[in-house]
């Protein structure tokens, strides 16, 4: 080993524990960037290869029967590469020993060579014509221990039919299967099973006829215009409008979690780049000026100035490359947990967390990045130092007066404060930046709990403000009034609110948007639209109600009219004037239309009609409620709102786990931000430090004018963190909205309590190991060398 | 064996009483003696001017009188109390009140002026001098207002002075106050000390290498190798202005 290299690594040993504390902070940038980056290539090259092998279809129609000739038609528009046509139906099933019905999406099962086609895990496709055989979804069988040979019971059409187990499969339709915008899939309530086309047909009177499309379309090809086509040809047989894949709910929810993960990075990595290089050039600057005399000999002995401002970046190299080993494999590790936490949510027949030499490269360069940047100014000073000047003692540093000392305004401080005062304003880009060091620390904290504030205010407004109802029951098809009146016969049931909905294309101008329109009856207690004051909202009986998402996306205001499509009835029109404004929460309430429902049934041409009721109930009898209604065939769909709860629970509950880990992260970065600055100033001062050890100042008086300091700009922080933090949570829930679903932006002042908390308490321990060093500072020597 | 004397002393009692006073340093290359069974008594008043060469342990000797370090046997009684029996607390408080420590290197606290710099230390003093007073004492009443930036070397070691004086100590220690001076900026700093120590009646120890600044004590004490080798008195102090190097 060469001579200086040698000293590279004395100087490593002699500074162990602030280029400990900097590799700590690469470190958790380093595997937060391999994590991250190594997630998103899994989850893409996933999704891509998913789609591909199994022909995910790039549109979507339901239609309530077209003839299996239109096939052809649909085959034919220009653009369109291929149609699949199928059969699809909700379902209520029966699972033995579960009282609460589950919802099942019930598909024909795809042809070979169709679009959409299964992965199928296990077991065999169901034999051609058998009218008992089911294939499950993977999740779905696995909430309830079914397997192959396992039997259920599902209502089809009014008629309940045992069903066996053949197959357990995947299909890229349903990697999330979900409520939009519920972030978690509830697997136990709602689940995806295909049976044979013809048994499905036969039970729902639609042989030689399908009730739902998907296409495939030639890359390029402006979708929109081939929509209004497909549109076009099934609007006789009552088509309910096509939609692309980014009204699909799996794939936006999947999308929409790629796109968060990238938010996170985008805001990571400059805050971790500033950080670091911010630690290192503290570091460096320090260093060189310890070394001129060194430098000033090197330089005498005709070292050039590129040979020694080498050997100074290697030394920030050596101090970058600890971090980015250990934070490719802490990196690689949390990819593989949280790469398995996605294998959980999203149902892919394959996902497995691969570290490429790609990702690896980009994951390191961030860490280089910030280490060039933070090397420069030392480099800068170690080759702009003439030999002759470094050979000489520095000349002592220039302090002033405050600006507000030389106001004239006397500041009424002792000494000790005077001092650190003055230190900070003498020093002020290197305060500023450790005030901002400890702030972006704090905002990492701030911000997902933040976004966890924002779901939980969602939630709790979704519940128990619009949505209050425990039960949600859909009728397979319209029904009069009077099924109200039979409901609230069914056992434990409180309170019965009925609603009408139909599926609609509401226009404004140039924009149209396929909505399911709610018709409810004036001022509701269960179910009800929310002004922006979160107050209860009744349903005028004039015009429509729009949720404020839905307004914004068609530029419409309040008091204009808009152009009301039915989609269900011959597509008639109806200008209707916009009259409320509703306040638009989560993918359940967030592009919404209501109206009042017998408007809605007039404009329908129906009489008193209803699609269902909300339901309120005596929780204790819910068995017996649920057992009623599983023999009840007119039943198509049951949401039932406490388990929704507790789907949402748990995502919190799974986000408190990533907290944990961001407290781990906040408290690296701030200590290794506090350590530092701290170090560097006690190295710096050591020497005023010892003069006041000399003048009989205690410890505790020297600790003062140190940690004082720290403590002043730590306290400047955590306003600026707080600040930062709802930014980063603004970023990030930004980051995540989608066409389906938006978080609104919502932090309890708590949340800033808690990571003051956090900053406080990792302040404090950080101060405590400064404060040892303080302690045991050797006046003697300190002040006997020159400086 | 030092005896009972020295022109400035006045009777009744020692300021300092030194017994077989000895420090060890463990070191990697062995032990190093840097005192080996010192038996010294310091008068109140007194001026003594330690000679030596470096390494002989009159360092060591002045730091343990300043309570910045420990003998490793032997005591040293201050006023008759045993220095080596102080707690942390008490050392810190006898630096405070008793002790004036004037260094090679000036120490200022760089982002602090001249007076304040003063301020630093009667602020924690009982009974103080003005700060004003005390740079009065080593003739820089006029720089008061400045940094240690915009001051030269002499100037800043007048401050250190100032400081170490300003507290009214009983005992002012410099430990080659001049060392990083030349002769007529040293000879400055010389006076101010002397006009310090005689106005406050400190009990001072100078250390110098050079031996011409010997002949402004009261007493000379020589050190070698650990021991006292030589003390001599000044039949007459001579003042610093007349001395020269």
């Amino acid at each position: 080993m060469r001579a200086l290299d040698k000293k590279i690594a004395r100087d490593l040993q002699r500074l162990w524990s602030q280029a400990l504390a900097i590799a700590l902070v690469t470190v958790v940038g380093t595997a937060g960037f391999v994590m991250s980056l190594g997630t998103i290539g899994s989850l893409e090259q996933t999704q891509v290869t998913y789609y591909e092998r199994y022909r995910f279809a790039d549109a979507f129609a339901s239609v309530r029967r077209a003839p299996a000739s239109l096939a052809g038609k649909l085959a034919a528009i220009s653009g369109v590469k291929q149609v699949s046509t199928r059969i699809t139906h909700n379902v209520v099933i029966d699972i033995a020993g579960m009282s609460e019905p589950v919802n099942g999406l019930l598909s024909s099962l795809p042809e070979s060579g169709a679009l959409n086609q299964l992965h199928l895990r296990r077991g065999r496709a169901v034999l051609p014509g058998a009218t008992n055989e089911a294939v499950l979804g993977e999740a779905f069988a696995a909430a309830h221990d079914l397997t192959l040979g396992s039997t259920f019971s599902a209502t089809l059409k009014g008629q309940k039919r045992r069903l066996t187990v053949v197959g357990i499969a995947l299909s890229p339709e349903y990697v999330f299967f979900g409520v939009p915008g519920a972030m978690v899939p509830d697997d136990e309530r709602f689940g995806v099973l295909w049976m044979d086309r013809k048994a499905l047909a036969a039970a729902f009177d639609l042989e030689g006829a399908f009730n739902d499309v998907v296409l495939s379309l030639i890359p390029g090809i402006d979708q929109i215009e081939v929509l209004n086509r497909v549109d076009a040809l099934l609007n006789p047989y009552g088509g309910i409008g096509a939609y692309g894949r980014s009204d699909h709910i799996s794939h936006a929810t999947l999308t929409g979690e790629i796109g968060q993960l990238r938010a996170s990075i985008f805001i990571a990595a400059p805050v971790f780049i500033g950080v670091v290089a911010f630690l290192l050039h503290m570091l460096m600057m320090r260093h060189v000026e310890t070394e001129r005399q060194q430098i000033g000999t090197l330089k005498a002995f005709g070292y050039g100035n590129p040979a020694i401002a080498w050997h100074y970046l290697k030394f920030v190299l050596a101090i970058v490359a600890f971090g980015v080993v250990g934070g490719l494999l802490v990196g690689a590790r949390a990819g593989h947990a949280i790469t398995e936490m996605y294998a959980a949510h999203y149902r892919f027949p394959f996902l497995e967390y691969t570290l490429t030499a790609g990702t690896f490269l980009q994951a390191s360069a961030v860490p280089v990045i910030a280490a060039l940047i933070g090397a420069l100014g030392s480099l800068r000073a170690v080759v702009g130092l003439p030999p002759a000047v470094a050979m000489r003692a520095p000349p002592p540093p220039v302090y002033r007066r405050t600006l507000i000392e030389r106001l004239g305004v006397s500041l009424w401080l002792d000494q000790p404060t005077r001092m650190i005062v003055r230190h900070i304003v003498r020093w002020p880009l290197r305060s500023t930046l450790t005030v901002l060091g400890i702030a972006a620390a704090m905002a990492i904290l701030v911000a997902p709990l933040g976004v966890l504030n924002s779901a939980v205010h969602m939630i709790d407004t979704h519940f128990f403000r619009a949505e209050r109802q425990n039960l949600t029951v859909a009728f397979a098809q319209t029904r009069p009034y009077k099924a109200v009146y039979n409901m609230n016969h069914y056992p434990g049931v409180l309170q019965v609110e009925p609603f009408r909905v139909t599926p609609a294309k509401l226009h404004y101008g140039p924009r149209a948007r396929r909505v399911a329109i709610i018709g409810r009856d004036g001022l509701s207690e269960l179910s009800r639209p929310l002004d922006s004051e979160l107050r209860p909202m009744a349903i005028p009986e004039q015009g429509v109600v729009l949720s404020k998402a839905m307004a914004d996306w068609l530029g419409v205001k309040r008091g204009e009219r808009v152009t009301l499509e039915l989609l269900e009835i011959n597509r008639a029109t109806h200008e209707l004037p916009v009259t409320a404004i509703s306040e638009s929460y989560v993918g359940l309430t967030f592009f919404m239309v209501f109206i009042d429902r017998t408007l809605l049934n007039h404009l329908m041409k129906e009489g008193d009609v209803v699609t269902g009721t909300h339901v309120s109930l005596d929780t204790t009898r819910l068995d017996a409620l649920y057992a009623s209604l599983k023999n009840t065939p007119a039943i198509t769909g049951l949401v039932s709102h406490a388990a929704s709860l507790t789907g949402m629970r748990r995502i919190m509950e799974q986000n408190l786990r990533m907290t944990l880990a961001n407290i781990v992260v906040a408290a690296i970065i701030i200590f290794g931000v506090v350590y530092n600055s701290a170090r560097i100033s006690l190295a710096e001062r050591a020497r005023e430090l010892a003069s006041l050890r000399l003048l009989g100042y205690s410890r505790l008086d020297v600790a003062y004018i140190l940690l004082g300091e720290l403590g002043l700009l730590v306290l400047a922080a955590l306003p600026v963190g707080c600040g930062l933090g709802y930014g980063f949570a603004y970023l990030l829930t930004e980051g995540t909205a989608n066409e389906m679903f938006r978080l609104p932006l919502y932090l309890e002042p708590a949340t800033f309590g808690y990571a003051t908390l956090v900053v406080l308490i990792t302040v404090a321990v950080t101060a405590l190991t400064v404060a040892r060093k303080i302690f045991s500072l050797d006046i003697v020597s300190i002040l006997k060398t020159r400086e | 064996m030092a005896e009972k004397t020295g022109g400035g002393a006045n009777a009744a009692q020692p300021t300092f009483v030194a017994r077989a006073l000895t420090k060890t340093y463990r070191t990697e290359a062995g032990e190093v003696h840097a005192l080996r069974g010192i038996d010294l008594e310091l008068w109140p008043g007194e001026f003594v001017v330690m000679l030596g060469p470096s390494g002989s342990g009159k360092s060591t000797f002045l730091n343990i009188l300043g309570g910045l370090d420990s003998p490793t046997a032997g005591q040293v009684l201050y006023r008759g109390a045993d220095l080596a029996a102080f707690s942390e607390r008490a050392r810190t408080r006898y630096r405070r009140e008793e002790i004036g420590f004037v260094f090679q290197f000036y120490n200022l606290i760089p982002s602090l002026t001249a007076r304040e710099n003063v301020l630093l230390a009667t602020e924690i003093a009982p009974e103080p001098l003005t700060p004003e007073a005390a740079l009065d004492l080593v003739g820089l009443s006029a720089r008061a207002d400045h940094f240690p930036a915009e001051m030269s070397g002499g100037e800043q070691q007048r401050v250190a002075v100032a400081r170490a004086i300003a507290k009214r100590p009983s005992i002012l220690l410099c430990d080659e106050p001049t060392g990083a001076l030349d002769s007529n900026t040293g000879i400055l700093v010389l006076q101010a000390i002397e006009a310090a120590s005689s106005a406050l009646k400190t009990t001072t120890v100078l250390i110098t290498h050079n031996v011409s600044i010997a002949a402004m004590g009261d007493r000379v004490i020589s050190f070698t190798n650990g021991h006292i080798a030589d003390i001599r008195l000044n039949a007459q102090r001579r003042p610093a202005g007349e001395l020269s190097w």
